[in-house]
Formats: structure tokens, sequence, C-alpha cells
């Protein structure tokens, strides 16, 4: 690593970035996917500070989602929907996954 | 010329020379699809520093990239002996050299050195599979430098070099580490000149720069948004790049083909340009992207 030129980058996952240590990041991050994925009648809860996230549809079907990045693809197992952002805002579907 | 598709790590190895002072006294041109610059935030040490935003400099800004080239061969008294231009990625440089050479005033008094094009080892062969441009990039080249070595193991690297063997087996060729010049693995013959697996002409709808302002949302809310946004679109979006003022200090966020770096901290207080994103891709248009996120952030109740 060239140190006269680079800039210092943040540690862990890069959404972890722009939280600061102690700060509100982690519960503001699981507070917005709460309420997104209520959407799509899913629940979201973490499993252990820095071990991710469960995702569990109304049924109690769950799966793990290590980073935000990783909750996507759960949010497709669970529901078989994508979260397209440029498409619309996520539709409410009660009974999904069931 | 220093030219490269979206990603390549032109702005990495053009500061890490600046700073290691082989472009001293260069007065450097850095041109950008996007109307909103970034790159020149992060070429400090550039002793002249002009920016040609808003579009290639090939085509929709080859007007004013010429004007100013114009403007720094004329000055009375100019100390300036060398130009670099860094291109936009989505430039073909072989276009710039020629708009040059075509230009009656600026024929006589610039000299093309050479043209280097950088190519992302990490990401290279899917790029050059599917865009032609990337292909008309790395034949353009003088000079062919593989950057993110550190990234890819020694076979990608030689898979890669016979693809580049089969597009301009003329160009030199060196490897970087962010931007500082690395060994390339010894080539040992076992693979052959290699034409890209790509699908013959085919060429996707133009790529387009389209631009996000945050307008004081919070890290939280962009970083769930572009989570989601690349999820759902990741061979879409070839490039986001931006730089967020957050709690942690001012990030500088990128994307290449999908994937997120690890965000770089920049030194200094707020800038002009801070807070916009850029977006480099297919599938969306004009202010598309920006109604995309306040859509988003409705559906998080923020």
């Amino acid at each position: 690593m060239c140190l006269a030129c680079s800039f210092p980058t943040a540690d862990g996952h890069w959404s972890d970035a722009g939280a600061v240590a102690g700060g509100l990041g982690p519960d503001r991050m699981l507070d917005l996917l709460r309420r997104l994925l209520a959407n799509e009648s899913l629940s979201i809860r973490r499993v252990a500070p820095r071990a991710g996230f469960l995702v569990t549809t109304p049924s109690g079907r769950a799966a793990r989602a290590t980073t935000i990045d990783d909750v996507w693809p759960v949010v497709q197992l669970l529901t078989g929907r994508t979260i397209d952002p440029l498409l619309s805002a996520p539709q409410r579907s009660d009974g999904a996954g069931q | 010329m220093l030219g490269g598709f979206l990603g390549a790590g032109k702005s990495t190895w053009l500061r890490h020379h600046l700073s290691s002072g082989v472009f001293d006294g260069a007065c450097v041109v850095v041109n950008e699809a996007a109307a909103t610059p970034i790159d020149d935030l992060l070429l400090s040490g550039a002793g002249r520093l002009e920016v040609v935003a808003g579009g290639c400099a090939c085509c929709a800004r080859k007007t004013e990239l010429l004007a100013l080239m114009r403007q720094v061969c004329g000055e009375p008294g100019s100390a300036v002996e060398r130009i670099v231009i860094e291109t936009s990625g989505l430039a073909d440089p072989q276009a710039i050299v020629q708009a040059i050479q075509d230009d009656p005033s600026l024929a006589g008094a610039i000299e093309i050195g050479e043209v280097v094009v950088l190519v992302d080892a990490r990401h290279g062969l899917d790029v050059l599979r599917r865009e032609a441009l990337a292909r008309r990039q790395v034949a353009s080249a003088d000079c062919l430098i593989l950057t993110k070595l550190d990234a890819v193991d020694v076979a990608t690297t030689q898979r890669l070099t016979a693809c580049l063997d089969w597009l301009n087996p003329m160009a030199s060729r060196f490897g970087a580490v962010l931007g500082a010049e690395t060994a390339l693995p010894p080539d040992d013959g076992a693979l052959a000149a290699q034409m890209p697996d790509c699908m013959a002409d085919q060429e996707g709808a133009p790529l387009r720069a389209a631009e996000v302002t945050l307008n004081g949302t919070d890290w939280s809310m962009f970083s769930l948004w572009l989570s989601a946004l690349l999820h759902a679109r990741r061979p879409d979006i070839a490039r986001v790049k931006g730089v967020i003022g957050t709690p942690a200090g001012r990030l500088l966020v990128q994307a290449v083909q999908g994937a997120v770096h690890a965000a770089a901290i920049l030194p200094g207080p707020p800038a002009t340009g801070d807070g916009t994103i850029v977006v480099i891709g297919r599938g969306f248009a004009g202010d598309e992207l920006q109604r995309s996120f306040e859509r988003f952030k409705t559906a998080c109740g923020a």
C-alpha cells in the first residue's frame, strides 16, 4: 500500500463506515429495515451484535442475513420477489412466503 | 492520455503518480461523464487542475476540451510543458487523440506522448466481454496497465493477459496496485492470445450518468438504498461514486460492477459536490434515480 497517496479506509462492512462507534448507526439501520420489510409482511431482528439479521415470515419461516447486502437475497428467498428501488415502492403482500 | 473503463483505477493511478512527482509541472485535465465532478476532489497533488465535466471529451464535451487545450497552449509565457488528460470511463481515447490532431491550432502545439489505458484485473475479463467500448479503449493504448493485481490470482491475470494479447498485442504492459507499479505474473506461454468471449458486435444500450442528491439524508438510509439497488440491478450498474458527509467523516463511496469498495475517509472540510452520488449504468434515465431514492425513503418511513 502506498502511504503517500492513499486514503485510509473504514474497517468492517462498507455499510458500517458512516456510523461512529457507540453511535446510533446499527439501531437506525435496523429501524429502517424493519419499516421497509413490513411492506413485505416480513419482520427482522438482530441475531446478536455483529452477527447479522434474522428475517422471518408471518408463518415463521426464517433466514439469516450476515450484512445488509445479504438481506435482499433472503427477502427474495422468503417471498419470491425482488425489492427493486427503481421499479416502485415495495408493495404490501400479506401472506407472502407462507 | 490516461484512459480506461469505469472503475479501472484511473484516479488512483494518477493520484499516486502526482504524489511521486512524475507529473510535476504538468497541467492535469480531468474529464468526467457526470455533471458533478468527483475525481478533482481526489487529485489535490496536481499543480494545475482543470475539469471538463458533464460528458465525454471524445464526443459531448469535445468542443470544451479543445477550447481548454487552446487556452493552455496559448497562454503568454505558459510554463506548461506537459498535459495529462484523464478521460472519463466512457470515453474513447483514440477519438480524443484524433480530435487534437485534427485541430489546426493544436496539431502543431501538442505532441501526443502516450495513450495509457488501465484495465481492472478483477473485472476486466467480464467488462471486455460485455462492453465494446472497453475493447476499443484497450485497442487504442500504447501502454496497458493492469490494476488491482493484488485482488486476483495468477490464473485470472493470465486469462486477462491472453485476451489483451488478442486485442492489442503491440502495447507495452505493466501491473499496478494502488497506483504503484508491480510486476505482472511471468508469461509462461501456456495461454495463446484469445479473443474475449464477447457477443460479436452486440452492444447494449449506452451507459449513462445520473446523479442522486442526498439533501442531508443520513448514511444508513443511503447505504440501504444503494445496497438494494445494486442487488436488483447489478448487471446494469457499472459505476457508483460520490463523497458523503457522515459523523465518521467525509466518506468516498465507490462501487465497480456492483461491488462496493471499503469507504475511503477523505481529509478536509465539506466541499462542493459532497452529497451528490454519480451512478453510471443502463436502465434508468434522467431523474428516475432521484425519484427512486425519494420513494425508497418513504417506504422506509424516513
